[in-house]
């Protein structure tokens, strides 16, 4: 025990109860972060969306859902951002990630032909 | 006050030019490999003082040396140092950056083994009673109050995890946005971590020319990988970013470059260049290493640094407080002499980014007022200068 006091923003009173399962960073977003692993069939809780899109399947912490449906070909926007181009189509509610979303980066590259 | 009840200045030390600063340390500055040990025998004799040193110095060329040269320089002059001791192997040398220190109007004393005839002793002699009194005259500068502009910030991430790029990130870009609109300047860098976002930065630079110029530090960084055998995009994201939830590289990337916020960017820095007066965020262009980006952006005079982490790790500047910011629980819990700051409420959904906004702010200036962070009260203070080629 030590009695110093830490200019620390504590991380929360223990028992506090989780208020948001997911975060959309930006307004413009089509897909959230979750915040903890969520199930198929929740509904995540995510601040200044009145209602989350209800998982299709499950979503381990940290990777992102969508938000909306969207097409094959279509902008996966994060940070308001274009983070890549979905490879087909993603249901809302889905898992997004290496099977349906590719960089454009990478894209480029690829598109370029073989070196 | 400005928003959210935070106080609109902080208590600095003014100095006869340049922003003020927030530390008053007496800086030991070691020019070369000869000297650094003599120098490091100074500190230890002189404990409360400040030591940097290069363990290079000597048969540098060309830009590697005009670099080194400026670092050297910027170092002693920066707004954190009250008064400076410069140590180094010859007079030409201490004297290049003793005219600049009296250009500053700053108190030093230069040392050279030169002029003790090579012995030691006789420098660690000379150079730790001119350490006494430089201690002496600079505990006569007294924190008196200045407005929240003259602050500039360096932001700065490392070892990063799935946290950083949602939480710690973005949160270091609201106080970026925070203090640029309060008229202070807010800088980040590692070049290679904007790539695949060159476009957005470009988008968001004030003038073309800053666009082009984001763009050709991109190109040159990238030239610089390739020519080494090293494509950056090659396995980028990797594995346990994969597993984090990181799918393509301009998602990583745009959780790197959230430390700025989305705010306009004003201008791109060469590594060690000046910060204008003018308010804004600034890009440097830098290598990746977080103890270069650092010192090649305290040698710009940012004051403080923030540095944001996932899984954390010890290291401080010597030259500005660095102020540790995570958002990963476990790091948070268990690294208590380390993280300054935790945000892991916000990743545990149980705050908001923007309710911690104040809070991170509130803690600069009550950094900027003296308070320590934990990497000082732990005595870490590394700077670490590039090389920009080889020795001949």
């Amino acid at each position: 025990m030590s009695s110093e006091k830490t200019t620390k923003d504590r991380t929360h009173p223990p028992g506090e109860s989780m208020r948001w399962t997911a975060v959309r960073l930006n307004a413009k977003d089509n897909v959230a972060t979750a915040l903890s692993d969520l199930a198929a069939g929740e509904q995540p809780r995510i601040a200044e969306l009145d209602a989350g899109p209800t998982l299709v399947e499950n979503i381990a912490r940290g990777h992102k859902l969508a938000l909306v449906d969207i097409t094959a070909g279509a902008t996966v926007i994060k940070f308001g951002q274009p983070i890549g181009i979905a490879t087909r189509p993603i249901a809302a509610g889905a898992h997004v990630h290496l099977h349906n979303l590719e960089g454009l980066a990478g894209r480029a590259a690829r598109q370029k032909g073989p070196r | 006050m400005t928003q959210d009840n935070l106080p609109d200045h902080f208590l600095g030390f003014e100095r006869a030019s340049g922003p003020p600063g927030v530390r008053n340390h007496v800086l030991i500055l070691s020019l070369s490999g000869l000297d650094t040990s003599a120098a490091e025998a100074v500190q230890r004799l002189m404990p409360g003082t400040l030591l940097v040193n290069s363990t290079y110095g000597r048969g540098q060329v060309g830009e590697d040396q005009r670099f080194q040269r400026h670092m050297m320089r910027a170092i002693a002059t920066h707004p954190n140092v009250g008064a400076c001791v410069v140590i180094g192997p010859d007079d030409k040398l201490v004297a290049d950056v003793g005219d600049a220190l009296e250009a500053a109007g700053r108190p030093w004393a230069g040392f050279s083994l030169q002029r003790a005839h090579e012995d030691r002793f006789t420098l660690i002699m000379q150079a730790a009673r001119a350490v006494a009194r430089l201690r002496h005259a600079v505990s006569r500068n007294a924190r008196t109050p200045h407005p929240v502009r003259a602050l500039s910030i360096a932001i700065e991430c490392g070892h990063s995890d799935a946290t950083s790029g949602i939480v710690a990130n973005p949160l270091a870009g609201d106080v970026a946005t925070w203090l640029v609109a309060n008229g202070g300047r807010a800088l980040f860098s590692e070049t290679l971590e904007w790539t695949g976002t060159g476009e957005i930065l470009a988008a968001r630079a004030a003038t073309p020319e800053v666009a082009d110029r984001i763009c050709r530090a991109l190109e040159r960084r990238h030239a610089i990988a390739a020519a080494a055998g090293h494509d950056v995009q090659a396995g980028n994201p990797g594995p346990q970013n994969h597993a984090g939830g990181i799918t393509t590289l301009e998602e990583k990337s745009l959780g790197a470059i959230a430390k700025g916020g989305d705010q306009q960017i004003t201008g791109l820095l060469d590594a060690g260049e000046p910060l204008p007066s003018a308010p804004g965020l600034y890009l440097m262009d830098t290598p990746c290493l977080s103890p270069e980006s650092i010192t090649s952006m305290l040698a710009s005079g940012a004051q403080i640094a923030i540095f944001t982490t996932g899984e954390g790790n010890p290291y401080g500047a010597a030259l500005a407080p660095t102020i540790k910011v995570t958002a990963n629980p476990a790091a948070a819990a268990s690294l208590t002499e380390q993280i300054d700051f935790d945000a892991s409420s916000v990743f545990a959904g149980v705050r908001m980014r923007a309710e911690l906004v104040p809070a991170l702010a509130h803690l600069v200036l009550d950094t900027a007022s003296g308070a320590m962070t934990w990497s000082e009260a732990c005595g870490e203070a590394t700077e670490s200068i590039s090389r920009l080629g080889p020795s001949i």
